[in-house]
This record gives C-alpha cells, structure tokens and sequence, in this order.
C-alpha cells in the first residue's frame, strides 16, 4: 500500500534536544520568576476596584462640560480624588474612578452626582460600586480558588501518572501562573475578578498541555522499569512526537482568542491578551520546566527505577 | 459495525433535541415571540410543542442592576437580645420573682440582677426555659451577665436574611419590575437584580427602607417645650455629643449607628425608658435640612407588626398626598386604649428612625386608624410628594425589613452597552470559529472540516443545554465557550496525530481510525477532567460574572468530550469505516 502524505509543518523525524539544553531555559524562567516577583512588590497589581473597592462609572454629559467643571461636582459629591478621564474629545463622556471610603454603598456617587448636577442633565449608562470590605473577601477567596485548584489538580497527576510527576507539573504551573500576574503587573492591565479567571483558565491550559506530554511518556514506558538514562531519551522522545500538536493546539486556540482581543473591549479584551500570554508560557513551560523537572526529582531520588501506572 | 445504527440515531436524536430546546430562544431574540409557559386555546400549534425555558442574557450583555446587600447584623442581634430579655423578666414575673432587674449592656448582653443568695435560681430559668438559646458568661453574688448562645445566634441571623428576602420579594413585586430576580450569595448576602431597569434611585430607595413603623409618646420636644428635659437643653446635648465624638448627622456614619451613640452618650441626662429620635425638615427658605431632636417613650403603644394595611390617598384639607393605615384588630384595641390611656399627650408617628409627625392626642381613638401626612415643609414637588406616599405604602403594607440593609455592591450596565457587547461577543465567536475551519481544513483537509461542525455542534449544545437550565449567558460566559471550544479542537487534533501516526506506520485506514481513538483518548480525558476541577472550583468560588465562566466551561467540557470523541467517530465509522474506503482524507 503506497505511504500516504500529510500537510505537516513539523517533521516526523524531528529530534531537537530539548532536554540537553534545559539548564539554560531554567535559568531564563527562574530569572523572569524573580523579576515578576519583584515588580509585584514594587511596581504592584493596578489592583481593579472589583479588589479595592470603589466607584467607576461612565457620565455622558448632555451638554459639553469641562474636565474642571466635573472635578467640581465630584468634590461637592464627596469625591475629591476622584479621577476623571474624557472619553471623547468632545467634553461629553467622562470615566469616573474613586476610591471608596465607606462600606457602605448606599447613597453613592452615582446618586449624588445626579442630585447636583440634575438627573436630566446627564446620562449614566455604566456603574460599578464596590464596598472595599466585599472587595477585601473577594481578594481573599480568589487565593482560596487558586490554591484549592493547583491541590486538586496535583491530587490527580499523583493518582492519574506517579507522584514523581506531580512536582513538575506544579512547578510548570506555577510558573506560567506567576508569569502571567507578571503581565498584567508589566502592562499595567487591571486586575480584576476577570484577570483570576483569566488565572485559573491558564492553569487548566497549562496543566492539560503537560499532561499531554506526560500522557506520552506513560504510554511510551508502557508500566515497564527504566533507568534515567533512558528516562531522559524518553521524554525528549515524546516531546518530539508531539510538537506538531502542541504547535498546532497552541496555535488554534491562540488564533481563536484573538479576534476577541481585537473585537471586545474592557474586561473580556484584558482577558483575551493575559490568555494569549498563558498559552504561549504554558507550552514553553511544558518543554523546559514540567518535563525536564520529572527527570531532576528522579535523580534527586538515586538510581531508583521508575515505575508508572498503566493508563 | 458494532452498534452504528445506534450511534448514529443517538448523534441524530441529541442534534435534534438541541435544535428543538434552541427553538424558543431564536423565537424571542430573533422574532420577539415569547413562548408562553401556559399556553391558550388560540395560540399557534408550535406554542403546544415548545418548551417555554429560553436562554436567559446577563445583565452586562441585556442591561441593568445588580446589587448585592448586606444586613445590619449588629441591629438584628440587639433586636434579639433585647426580645429575649423581655420573655427573661415575663418567665421571671410568672415564676414570681419580681424582685430582679433586667437590662441589655452595650455589649449586648443581658444583665439581670438579684437578691444576693437567689443567683441559683437565674440558672434554673435560663436553663429551663432558654435551652441553647441563651448562656451564661459570668456570674457573681447579685448579678449575672447572660449573652446569647452562639447557635441561636446563628438562627437569628439566618432568620433576618430570610425575612429579608421574603420582604423584599414582596416589595418588589409590589413595585411591578417583572424578571428581577432576588437570591441570597452566600449565608449572609442578598444578591438583586433588576434587567433593563434605568434609573436606580428610586428601587434602591424603596429596598433601603427598613419601613419599621412605630407609635410612640412625646416626652418632650417641639410640642412638649418645657420636657423634663427642655428642649434648649436637649439641643445643647445633641451639640455636645457632636463635638466630642466627630460624629455628624448627616455625615459618614449610617443614621443608626449615629442614633445608638447618641443615645449612649446622654443616657444619664434623659429619663429611664426614653430614647432621642429626630424629625427631619427640609428649610423652604435656605433649602438646608434641619434635625429637630424629640424625646419619645422607648416602649412604642402600637408597632407596624399589628398593621394590616396601609395605602396612599389625597388629604381633603389641602389635596396633598397622606399614607392610610388601618391596624389589626388586636392593634386597634390596644391602639384605643393606649390612646385613652393618654389623652393631652403628644404621639409621635416614628417611621424608620425618623419622627414624621408628633400630633396631640385630643381624644381616645377607636378603629385603628392613622394618616401619616408628608410634604408639610412645601419643599417638595406634587409628582415627588405622590411618589414618596406612593412607596411609603407599599415598603409599609410589604412588611418590615428584619433590621437596615447594606448597599455592598451596584453595577448599573446601559442597555445600549450590553447590545455592544452582544454583537462583539458575537462576532468574536463567529471569526473565532472561521479561524479554526479554515486552519483546520487546510491542514487536516476532510478530517479537520468534521472537527470543525463538531466543535459548531458543541456550541450549539452549550447554548441548548443553558436555555434549558434557564442558565444566564453572561460576557465572561462567551469567553468560557471560546475556551472549550479550544479544549475541543485540542482532543481532536491529539486523535488525527495518533492517526496520521499509524497511517504512517503503513496501517490501514480502518485500524488507523480504531487506533487514532484508542490512544488519544487518555489524554483527552486526563485534560478535560484537571479542567473541570478548575472549573469546579470556579464554580464554589460562588461569584456572579466568575459562576457564569464556570457553568458555561464546564458544560462546553462534558459537550466537548461528547462532539470532538463521540460525534466525531460516528461520522469517521459512518463514511469510511463501514463503507471500506481504503483512504482517508487527513
């Protein structure tokens, strides 16, 4: 039967040596680990009001008025530090952000600047208020989810391969998860309740893209004992084998999220980028962390053997 | 072909099913028609067949408010330890110790003192009749402090947010906005949402009422001059409590908070069993409002839990609106003989912490019967006036809220905004899924166009299955079905690589396509399931726009796993396998 030819961009017989060079890829990440920790303590998250508390609404102003003019009436409303942004160049759309003071949201801002400036004067077609102790339980129970979720997700790397593979696949994923919080500390990007989504998507991205590779390996090991020598060729075996689908995986699903970096805008828009950002940390970290960290936690142990579990 | 027929029914069944629960909302969005839940005699056929349970738009993608409240629970729990102590002393009365002394402490807790010797016989009470409801923290030779017990604490303020919610239905019902939706977040938040509602103020007046509706007897103030205190005096006080705390009356502090460190604070100078309360009164001539401090009689003669009705008319005397009550019967006896009781006193009307009128009592008054009047200052519009005896009698007739509620949250979305944000979720979607069938063909020919109306079909299921758990698409609900979609094109680019594998190997097309299945598969699942544990723990995270992510990712998974595995090798099996082509288009 004659060999039938597929449209591929990676080779079949591909062989890069992924592991060989991996000191240097470590290196590189453990030095971007250090520089997004940093930043996150000087530089800091622009942390959104979702975390902080307080008020960000949109005014459309029926009649053109001046950025001071607004500044005036916020002050009469209580809000003197509040910042006031055009929206056009037109002195109608203004965005208002404040800080709360209060946890109570009750007569807020909106409400005010409506009774001083009379409520058919002005249109506000956006509000956001947030009291900051809601804002603070927030803060703490999207730490909650992000830890509860990186456990259960080791649990089932334990159960699923061996225990020797769950610290790569941690170690992987805490990286492109601290990296991505580096992003948005980089880029200055709000960070929201959309941005922990944002988080938490990446993490199951970069766990499944791990375990498609990790999947390999227990297949290729097929419950048998191999030493790690061979361990090593192993994983550099299956890495190669399925570049073309982490190419073409990562590539689907980045093309997809673009048109929604492009088309909306906002929270979702932020969303989109910190996910295209997650994607390509998250194959990279797969190759050059996940992987070669099962091989080093396999030599920490001695010459031991290693005995996967059976898909 | 084990069970093909089979398969393919059931691929051909679920595409249906989807396509009929999918009905209704494409009537309502794309027509306007509502499948009704009940259905008349005279409506078309397709009303008879259809399910009536359409996908449900968030508010950032249709528009409108969303709040979340809290409740005052420090209010809740003096209200409660206060009742407690009243049925403390009537236990102790019938018991025949009328020799104690009952009162609350600023620490809410409950001090009762007695004879010395006798303290033996206060735990008798409280442990006979006040089992798990009350405990004791400390006890001495004449005194005893009893707080409340952690687990009727907890009681009570589950009881206040379903009084609550139970209140605020009726409120809002009342009110007439169809589809607000009034669900409790959490154990102790309330989370309201108003879709397509504008203008806020007036529904957030209404739900801030506490609406508790007292009457209560003047010992001094404006219509009782000369007090004991005088009411110079009393001013003097107010102005003395101002200045040594900071607090302001109309500052940052809530009215209620103001009121109890008020009356903390002059305790000693005004007499047992009366507290200061204020009648607000807008100035005409310099438009400031003014607070005029009164002295009422703690212990109110009649209070909004014997009302039966209250409702809105015009005043004869000068047309102006006036909210009508008429109490219960109970009510009104007491109402008449607490009236008789104190003929040429003044009563004052207390709503919410505000003394609306203080009007002498000329006569006993028989059938329970009062007016509030409103607007006597004249500072007021007549739409403003209606509008207020309007809303006074509905919060007043709904019922009381259990103690005042928090504004935590409000996210008010322009409904021209949520249409803006419907077309580009939309057509992110839609380019999104363009990209995939074109990159897909190109590289994966027939094979990836088959990945391509699977991962439509897992969309379509995805909005199928929300329509019919009236689950609500929200925003960031789209983004979660962008990234199934993703975790789909995934698993079948995993299954054609195996494929292609074998193929190479020189295997047959049919062993190839068994093989591409059998070896993907793991991955798949291993991959699928991690994600629906981040998913699942989303889901707990029990946050509104984060929920909405959740729901939609976890059930575009399980479709995913259905349409990209299942769907997929149907299709394989049906035109290539059972019909022995001997190439494969991949």
């Amino acid at each position: 039967m004659q060999k039938q030819k597929f449209f591929q961009i990676i080779p079949t017989d591909t062989n890069i040596d992924f592991i060989g060079k991996y000191r240097m890829f470590v290196v590189l990440s453990a030095l971007a680990i250090v520089a997004s920790i940093t930043l996150m303590f000087t530089k800091g998250f622009n942390f959104g009001i979702d975390f902080t508390g307080g008020t960000v609404m949109q005014v459309n102003y029926k009649e053109a008025t001046k950025a001071e003019a607004v500044r005036e009436q916020l002050s009469q409303a209580g809000a003197p530090d509040a910042s006031v942004v055009s929206m056009d160049k037109i002195d109608h759309e203004y965005l208002i952000t404040a800080q709360s003071s209060s946890d109570v949201v009750g007569s807020s801002l909106p409400d005010k600047l409506r009774k001083i400036v009379g409520a058919d004067k002005l249109d506000i077609p956006q509000v956001d208020v947030v009291g900051p102790k809601v804002g603070g339980e927030l803060k703490w129970s999207a730490v909650l989810a992000l830890f509860y979720s990186i456990l259960l997700i080791m649990i089932y790397i334990w159960l699923r391969f061996d225990l020797k593979f769950a610290p790569g696949a941690t170690a992987a994923l805490m990286h492109d998860l601290i990296l991505t919080a580096g992003f948005y500390v980089v880029t200055g990007m709000e960070f929201d309740i959309t941005a922990v989504a944002a988080l938490l998507t990446i993490a199951g991205y970069s766990v499944n893209d791990t375990i498609v590779i990790y999947d390999r390996v227990r297949t290729m090991i097929g419950g048998a004992q191999i030493d790690n020598a061979s361990l090593a060729t192993t994983v550099n075996r299956a890495i190669n084998i399925t570049l073309s689908r982490t190419l073409l995986t990562s590539g689907f699903t980045a093309l997809s999220v673009i048109p929604v970096a492009i088309f909306c805008d906002g929270p979702i828009q932020a969303f989109s980028q910190a996910m295209l950002f997650g994607i390509l940390v998250g194959s990279y970290s797969t190759i050059y962390i996940a992987a070669p960290m099962t091989i080093s936690v396999q030599r920490l142990l001695g010459e031991g053997k290693v005995a996967t579990k059976r898909a | 072909m084990k069970g093909l027929n089979w398969r393919v029914t059931t691929v051909i069944v679920s595409v249906l099913f989807c396509v009929y629960l999918l009905t209704p909302s494409i009537l309502k969005f794309g027509f306007g028609k509502t499948v009704p839940r009940v259905t008349k005699p005279g409506d078309p056929w397709y009303f008879h067949v259809l399910p009536s349970e359409v996908l449900t738009l968030g508010l950032d993608l249709q528009g409108g408010l969303h709040l979340v409240l809290g409740i005052d629970f420090s209010e809740v729990q003096r209200d409660a330890v206060t009742k407690l102590k009243n049925q403390l002393q009537e236990v102790a009365e019938r018991e025949k110790q009328t020799d104690y002394k009952f009162e609350v402490n600023s620490k809410d807790e409950i001090v009762v003192q007695y004879p010395s010797g006798s303290g033996g016989k206060v735990s008798d009470l409280v442990v006979k009749f006040f089992p798990d409801i009350l405990e004791f923290r400390n006890q001495t030779e004449s005194q005893a402090l009893i707080a409340i017990h952690p687990n009727h604490e907890n009681e009570v303020r589950k009881r206040a947010i379903d009084q609550s919610l139970e209140t605020l239905r009726n409120r809002i019902d009342e009110f007439g906005i169809a589809e607000a939706n009034i669900s409790p977040q959490g154990t102790d938040k309330i989370q309201v949402q108003f879709p397509g509602v504008q203008d806020p103020t007036r529904i957030k007046d209404i739900i801030a009422r506490t609406a508790k509706l007292s009457f209560q007897i003047v010992r001094s103030g404006s219509e009782v001059p000369d007090g004991p205190p005088r009411a110079d005096e009393l001013r003097s006080w107010v102005k003395d409590y101002e200045e040594k705390t900071g607090n302001k009356i109309d500052g940052k502090l809530p009215f209620s908070t103001y009121l109890r460190e008020l009356n903390k604070f002059v305790a000693t100078k005004i007499p047992e069993g009366t507290e200061i309360l204020f009648h607000r009164e807008v100035n005409v001539n310099t438009r400031q409002t003014e607070y005029i401090p009164y002295v009422l009689q703690r212990e109110a003669l009649v209070t909004g839990e014997d009302l039966q009705d209250a409702y809105y008319s015009y005043d004869p005397d000068n047309n102006k609106p006036i909210v009508n009550f008429q109490l219960t019967p109970v009510g009104a006896d007491k109402f008449d003989k607490a009236t008789g009781a104190n003929v040429g006193q003044a009563m004052a009307i207390v709503l919410d912490n505000n003394v609306h009128s203080a009007p002498r009592i000329t006569q006993r008054i028989g059938g329970g019967r009062a007016v509030i009047k409103l607007g006597e200052d004249g500072s007021r519009s007549t739409e403003e006036l209606q509008n207020e005896a309007k809303d006074t009698s509905l919060v007043l007739r709904s019922g009381a809220l259990p103690a005042r509620l928090l504004f935590l949250e409000e996210r008010l979305i322009g409904p021209s905004l949520g249409m803006d944000a419907i077309i580009s979720g939309t057509k992110s979607l839609i380019y999104g899924l363009l990209i995939v069938l074109v990159g897909m063909g190109i590289y994966y020919r027939a094979s990836g166009l088959v990945a391509t109306l699977a991962l439509t079909l897992n969309a379509i299921i995805v909005l199928a299955c929300m329509a019919a758990f009236e689950a609500t698409l929200t925003l960031p609900g789209l983004a979660g079905l962008t990234l199934t979609l993703g975790m789909a094109v995934d698993a079948n680019v995993l299954i054609f690589e195996h494929m292609r594998e074998e193929l190479r190997k020189g295997k047959g097309v049919v062993h190839a396509i068994s093989e591409g299945y059998k070896q993907a598969f793991s991955a798949i699942l291993d991959g699928n399931l991690t994600t629906i544990f981040a998913g699942l723990v989303l889901l707990g995270f029990g946050y509104g726009p984060i929920r909405g992510f959740a729901v939609t990712m976890l059930i575009g998974l399980v479709a995913s796993m259905y349409t990209a595995v299942f769907v997929t090798r149907v299709v394989f099996d049906y035109f290539v396998v059972a019909r022995e082509k001997t190439s494969l288009s991949l």
